[in-house]
């Protein structure tokens, strides 16, 4: 999928593993792996406004894409 | 547990379909049993016959008995095929797991089980025909069989809606 996923990139960024993510934005570690790993096929408003609460960030700075990417 | 999954018409509809099954399969193997027994007595049979009917033609009219009965074995096990797929839809909708791909391919199965059927009901219908011959009612001829048309179609419109709604589905399960 050209929209990429950079989760892995801004807990790294702010030293927090997924579990604590998870326990924060209260999505379970599976649900937040799904989306961290790109297997997801949608993103709800929701998922997105906790994430960035939590994250401190943008929709933008989770979210990438690459025309060039499978399936483009 | 669904509220569909709890529906009492599934509970009626599995109970029928396994009456069915039994009907089907008893039928199956009179057919078969017919087929098998029947050469060997048939001089038997044929003397009482042409005792009644003293024009007939004894090998026409067993190659019809056997034509009927092979047809009536191969009709028995695409009805058992349609009965069992029906069993296992009926399963997932009692798992409250309906829309998944293996039920719109159950469906889309069914519904050339069903066409099949009908195209093996054509030379039934043309052998039993002799038989009504012997008694003295003529063959009406071919008829359109236009309720079995209407609920293939919708059985492969099914399968279509099966489809989409398995995909429906798998991008909701894809929703994070």
């Amino acid at each position: 999928m050209p929209v990429t996923v950079k989760l892995d990139d801004l807990l790294y960024a702010r030293r927090m593993t997924l579990t604590e993510l998870a326990e924060r934005v209260d999505i379970t570690l599976a649900n937040l792996s799904i989306l961290k790993t790109g297997k997801a096929k949608a993103i709800r408003f929701s998922t997105l406004e906790a994430i960035c609460k939590v994250l401190e960030c943008q929709p933008g700075d989770l979210l990438g894409f690459d025309a060039d990417g499978e399936g483009a | 547990m669904s509220q569909i999954a709890d529906n009492r018409i599934l509970r009626i509809t599995k109970l029928f379909v396994y009456l069915m099954m039994g009907l089907v399969a008893l039928l199956g193997a009179i057919a078969l049993g017919g087929s098998a027994l029947v050469p060997f007595f048939w001089s038997t049979i044929f003397l009482g016959l042409s005792k009644s009917y003293p024009a007939v033609d004894p090998a026409f009219l067993l190659s019809n008995f056997l034509a009927i009965m092979t047809l009536w074995v191969l009709i028995s096990g695409l009805a058992w095929s349609i009965l069992r797929k029906l069993l296992a839809i009926i399963g997932s909708v009692e798992e409250a797991n309906p829309f998944v791909r293996a039920n719109a391919v159950r469906l889309k199965a069914i519904g050339w089980l069903m066409v099949g059927i009908q195209i093996a009901g054509v030379p039934l219908e043309i052998a039993g025909s002799t038989f009504l011959a012997l008694r003295g009612k003529p063959y009406d001829g071919f008829e359109l069989p236009i309720n079995s048309i209407l609920a293939i179609l919708l059985v492969f419109i099914l399968a279509g809606i099966f489809e989409h709604g398995a995909d429906m589905r798998e991008e909701l399960e894809g929703t994070v």
